[in-house]
Formats: C-alpha cells, sequence, structure tokens
C-alpha cells in the first residue's frame, strides 16, 4: 500500500503546480467529494453483504467507540501537560 | 475536502442497498474500489497542494505548536495501544491503525477498508465519527478542566474545520489558529500513519 502514498505526493506536487489554474482546482476538488461518496457507498455495499460485520454490529460497534475514548485520554492527557508546561503561562 | 453528513448518508445508502441483495459481484471481476482509491488520494493531494491556507498555516509553525500535533499522535497511540490489550481479537496494528484516523473517518476507514478488511473499515468509520461527535459535545467541558489545548487534542484532524468553531469559541480566537495548524498537520499524516503502522507491526 506504499502505492497509495506514492499517489497522494504526486498529487501535491501536481496540486502546488496547478494551483493557479482555480477552475481545474476547484473541479477536482468536486470530484474529491463524488469519489469520496462513491467508496463509502462501496464501502456500505461490502458491509451489508457480509454477514460476519452484520452479526456482529453491536460488538464491532462498542468496541470503537471504546477505542475511541482510549485514543481521546491518551491525548488529552498529554495535552493537558504540555498547556501546563508551555502554554498556560503564556496567557494573559 | 472533508466530510460531512451526507458522506455517513452514502455508507447507509450502500449498507441498505447490500442488505437488500444488492452486489456488484459478478458485475466486475476485479475490485473496482482500489482504482477509485487511488484516484481519492491523488485527489486529496491536489487539494492539500493547491490550499494556499495549508501553506500559510505551516509557515507559522514554531517549536511550542509543533508539538501539540505530535503528542496529539504520540496520545491517541499510546492509548489505543493499551486499549487492544483488552480486546482478545483486536491486533495491535489494527486498534493503532483505526486509531490513527484521527477523527478523519472518511479517509481512514477507505484505506483501512482495503489494506485489511470490511469489518476493520466499519470500526475505522464509527470509531472516527464518534471522536468529532465527542468532541462537539465535550468541548465546553475539556477547555475548562483539561486546559485550553484538550479540545484540539480530542479534536484530531477535524480541528482544522468541523470542529473549529467550538474549539475557538471555548478555547479563544488565540487557540484556534493552533487548531488549524494542528488539524493540518493530522490530517496529511493520516495516510501516512495507518500505512506505516501496517509496514511496521
Amino acid at each position: 500500500m506504499t502505492e497509495i502514498l506514492i499517489i497522494m505526493i504526486t498529487g501535491i506536487t501536481a496540486g502546488i503546480i496547478l494551483k493557479k489554474r482555480k477552475t481545474l482546482i476547484a473541479s477536482a476538488e468536486k470530484l474529491t467529494m463524488w469519489a469520496i461518496y462513491l467508496l463509502l457507498f462501496l464501502l456500505g455495499l461490502s458491509v451489508g453483504t457480509n454477514e460476519q460485520v452484520i452479526k456482529n454490529f453491536g460488538v464491532i460497534g462498542f468496541q470503537s467507540v471504546i477505542l475511541t475514548i482510549s485514543g481521546i485520554a491518551g491525548s488529552i492527557i498529554l495535552a493537558f501537560i504540555l498547556y501546563i508546561i508551555m502554554f498556560k503561562d503564556k496567557e494573559d | 475536502m472533508r466530510g460531512s453528513i451526507i458522506i455517513v448518508l452514502f455508507f447507509c445508502a450502500g449498507l441498505l442497498a447490500g442488505l437488500n441483495g444488492f452486489s456488484l459481484t459478478g458485475i466486475t471481476s476485479t475490485d473496482p474500489s482500489v482504482y477509485a482509491l487511488y484516484l481519492l488520494m491523488f485527489l486529496v493531494g491536489i487539494g492539500i497542494g493547491a490550499d494556499s491556507h495549508v501553506w500559510s498555516v505551516l509557515k507559522r509553525m514554531n517549536f511550542e505548536i509543533l508539538l501539540v500535533p505530535v503528542i496529539i499522535i504520540i496520545g491517541t497511540l499510546t492509548g489505543t495501544a493499551i486499549c487492544s490489550i483488552f480486546f482478545n481479537d483486536l491486533s495491535l496494528a489494527d486498534s493503532l491503525a483505526i486509531g490513527s484516523g484521527f477523527g478523519y473517518y472518511s479517509l481512514s476507514s477507505i484505506i483501512i477498508s482495503k489494506i485489511r478488511n470490511e469489518t476493520l473499515g466499519v470500526m475505522a468509520l464509527i470509531s472516527n465519527i464518534s471522536r468529532e461527535i465527542f468532541t462537539l459535545i465535550a468541548t465546553p467541558l475539556l477547555a475548562r478542566y483539561f486546559g485550553k489545548l484538550a479540545p484540539i487534542a480530542s479534536g484530531g484532524a477535524t480541528s482544522m474545520d468541523t470542529t473549529l468553531p467550538v474549539i475557538a469559541k471555548f478555547s479563544g480566537k488565540e487557540y484556534a489558529v493552533i487548531a488549524v495548524f494542528s488539524g493540518v498537520v493530522l490530517t496529511i499524516l493520516v495516510p501516512f500513519i495507518i500505512t506505516l503502522i501496517y509496514r511496521i507491526i
């Protein structure tokens, strides 16, 4: 899956070069939205036909939310420490 | 560049279609969505490259501000790694990858469903949507009890757009700049971190 990174970097380079061509960039952005819609529709479709996922939806949902809470908690704790050490004193 | 409720509706439409027996298998022999993903990554790249706002925000970087996305990454990965210990059926790499969406649910769910499978793609979708929703709801409390960087940490990649208004309101205007910077950095890094995790672990 390194190819997706190479493709993305190619895209960034193309974006920098084509920056001035506003209509082209605008249509690229519109196309981006539709690519996302299409891919999420396809993801929904493959999930809908996947009995494994449908049967375990409760477990999957529960685990996902717990993962989120853990990730948020970890980052908030570090952000709090960083805030106290480096940011708080600079406020007026 | 970022998602909205329409994205979720498209996912649900696909889900309903699938549940009602609609299927693409038989129409094409290879999975067409891999090429759609490549196209998407190229387009996302163009969006980032052409966005002068992104580059002007990145220019304002200094050491302290740079630390914000860094600690969000370390904190999120540490949190999800600890969490994976308690889930026997979920590997460390998968937990970390799901966490590495940092709220950017559209892209992270698509990438993970391609690299791994649909189940994990859906988990990334649910997990990262809830990160955004949690931030929208909890920001007033977070800013009050855990410091003004806490909402930015909670928002992750979403702090540059969807959760920015609420962060600007409760952490203050001077933190809105940091929120945008951190959100931009995380948004760009999402595909890199997810791919890297599956490379290393």
